[in-house]
């Protein structure tokens, strides 16, 4: 490939990688604007549903058919039941947890959030087992095409496609039916809301259940994109940080924003300082963050806030 | 008849704000040097091996580091998830201190404290214009981004670290003996110091700062407090703290490697101070002592081989547990420990009045 391919192979795979960081970030967002909880937790919520996915799933087979679940079931019977089990998930986390959190200060709940996070870690080591690396079963086309003469791989041409229904199916829901609107007036004013006979209670758990959702899907594609279901997957919380703090972290459109950015700017970084700094792309979206932050502190398309004594 | 109740009434503010105010608490404080004094060689009778004193010993340093993020985190209310790469900072610098530069222990430890309060004051920085958990993911940032430019520097050991560090010697005599009792004695005397220090910044014009900012900002401005300066010397204070910790951690078990410190021991930290009671002295170091029986406690039950099939503690008991408990106290006890022992106080000093 001579350098103006690749530097649109580079692009055009950063668009399709980003867009999955953007619905990823919704995911946090969605917490973030309804209940106002930072959820520092949410690399954990998409480890957990990536192995819930697993243990309906299961591996391909092959040399690792060793490590199948015993609950392994065909695919129109796994998807479902994961997606009941992560509902009964999210709900469970609103109803202990956060229900009670409703109105505390900031710093209570982003503590409640590393509890969470430090218990989750733990449990799901209990379940599946800290330390292997499971292969998921594709439950989306793998292989390769090219798109032109960019060489692109199918799933994840696939996950750019269900990424991008994933965050319109969101921001659609936001924007044009009542639910969304009464979850947003919930973020606006809350006693406001709540006069006018809206539900926090529901909106809370509703969005704690989109939360969690969001969080295995994106965990789930980000495995069958070849990195497997492991621990390792919890250091999405770091793209996740990344990419709401880049685009606001009450703003939806922000998290698309953010997760382009991101993505593409994290694959030049690799390609263009492998020779220079090696590793360097482990730290490149800290770096970010903290020039965000020091630039912009709300975010690109966030709402500044307005602060009273 | 007036009915006066129990404790101590100041006549004026020097008496009241006194720690030591009553007899009782002089005797106390006797009391507990004694049993400072005979406990190693207690330990080392009864126990018939030096493991309760390691113990102890890493319980000290523990303690130090937290006194630190207390005062950050606590008092200041700026929420640190970078403590573990400031300890870090400072294991380092002393390591490199004290063996390539072979400095004596007694310079090498205060520069490598003062080296890393003063990265920690421009960790500090971006934080000036930033608030609650932005700080936190600012100091977050910094721990992967020093564990990365630390694990890429030839002077820091690459990834393999530091081996065979000076052992803790004052004068060329060497504190660290096989009982350990000579640095358990130094540590602790550094430990007095730094409760004192601690508890004095609380009660100082700089600690009613440090609360003011955490309890709300605009009003600590509008009562004329430079809210960035007092941020700054919250987070130079923590970083002071931080890297006498890590300086005695080097020294204490003379290997040390960047993997070491993870960002899970930055949680224990805050878990800790929650635990103990989130700005008080007393609350972190009795949250430290808490997590720390618990987890040896666990340790000794894994070697007991009670838990089947595995022969120490497994890692996740450690997660739930740890877990578990900082999510119960955040719900229902979040002043930590230390509340629960004011409502005694309170209670006795009521009684039969109060609650």
């Amino acid at each position: 490939m001579d350098a103006g391919t690749n530097l649109l192979y580079l692009v055009v795979s950063g668009i399709m990688v980003g867009s999955i960081y953007s619905l990823i970030g919704m995911g946090f967002v969605i917490t973030y604007r309804t209940t106002n909880v930072f959820n520092i937790a949410y690399g954990q919520f998409a480890v957990l549903g990536a192995f819930i996915a697993w243990s309906f799933i299961g591996s391909p087979p092959g040399p690792s058919a060793s490590l199948q679940p015993v609950t392994r079931l065909i695919l129109p019977l796994a998807i479902p039941l994961t997606v009941i089990c992560v509902i009964v998930f999210g709900l469970l986390v609103e109803r202990l947890l956060f229900r009670r959190m409703i109105g505390k200060p900031v710093f209570v709940t982003f503590m409640l959030g590393l509890g969470l996070l430090v218990l989750l870690r733990g449990l799901i080591m209990l379940m599946w087992g800290g330390g292997g690396l499971r292969a998921l079963a594709p439950t989306i086309p793998v292989g390769s095409m090219t798109i032109g003469n960019i060489p692109i791989r199918k799933e994840l041409f696939w996950s750019f496609g269900l990424a991008l229904f994933g965050a319109l199916a969101f921001l659609f829901f936001f924007k044009k039916t009542r639910l969304g609107l009464a979850m947003r007036a919930i973020y606006d004013n809350q006693i406001a809301a709540r006069c006018l006979g809206v539900s926090a209670r529901l909106n809370s758990q509703i969005a704690w259940v989109l939360c969690a959702l969001i969080a295995t899907a994106g965990g789930v594609l980000i495995a069958v994109g070849g990195t497997g279901v492991s621990m390792g997957l919890e250091n999405l919380v770091l793209v996740v940080l990344a990419v709401v703090l880049i685009g606001g972290l009450d703003s939806l459109l922000g998290s698309v924003v953010g997760g382009l950015i991101l993505a593409i700017g994290n694959n030049l970084a690799i390609y263009y300082s492998a020779n220079y700094i090696p590793g360097f792309d482990s730290i490149f979206k800290m770096i970010l963050i903290l020039l965000i932050l020091l630039i912009r502190p709300h975010g690109l398309m966030g709402t500044k806030p307005i602060e009273r004594v | 008849m007036m009915i006066r109740g129990k404790g101590r009434r100041g006549i004026d503010y020097s008496k009241d704000l006194a720690i030591l105010g009553t007899w009782q608490r002089w005797t106390a404080l006797a009391v507990f040097m004694v049993v400072l004094i005979i406990l190693p060689f207690v330990l080392d009778y009864w126990t018939w091996n030096t493991g309760w004193l390691i113990f102890i010993n890493s319980t000290i340093i523990t303690i130090i580091a937290v006194l630190g993020l207390n005062i950050t985190s606590g008092m200041a209310g700026q929420v640190n998830l970078g403590h573990s790469a400031f300890v870090m900072t400072g294991g380092f610098t002393m390591a490199v201190l004290t063996t390539a530069a072979s400095w004596p222990m007694l310079v090498a430890l205060p520069v490598a404290a003062l080296f890393t309060g003063l990265v920690a004051a421009v960790v500090a920085i971006p934080s000036i214009r930033l608030k609650g958990f932005y700080v936190a993911v600012v100091t977050m940032a910094f721990f992967y981004i020093a564990q990365f430019a630390i694990s890429k520097f030839d002077i820091t050991g690459g990834m393999h670290g530091l081996t065979r560090i000076s052992p803790p010697a004052i004068g060329g005599h060497v504190l660290k003996t096989s009982n350990y009792m000579g640095w358990f004695y130094f540590m602790m005397i550094l430990l007095i110091l730094c409760i004192i220090v601690s508890v004095n910044i609380k009660r100082s014009r700089l600690g009613r700062a440090f609360t003011a900012v955490r309890d709300n900002y605009i009003a600590a401005a509008s009562l004329g407090i430079n809210v960035p300066w007092v941020k700054l010397r919250a987070f130079f204070i923590g970083g002071l703290y931080a890297g006498l910790a890590g300086g005695l951690l080097a020294s204490s078990i003379s290997v040390i490697r960047v993997d070491q410190f993870t960002f899970w021991e930055s949680i224990w930290y805050l878990g800790m101070i929650i635990i103990g009671g989130a700005g008080s002295t007393a609350g972190a170091v009795m949250g430290v002592v808490f997590l720390q029986l618990i987890s040896k406690i666990m340790s000794i039950i894994g070697s007991a081989g009670w838990i089947p099939g595995n022969v120490s503690t497994p890692i996740f008991i450690t997660y739930i547990m740890y877990g578990l408990i900082i999510i119960l106290f955040v719900s229902f006890k979040p002043n930590g420990l230390i509340s629960l022992w004011q409502k005694i106080k309170i209670n006795y000093k009521r009684w039969p009045f109060g609650v």
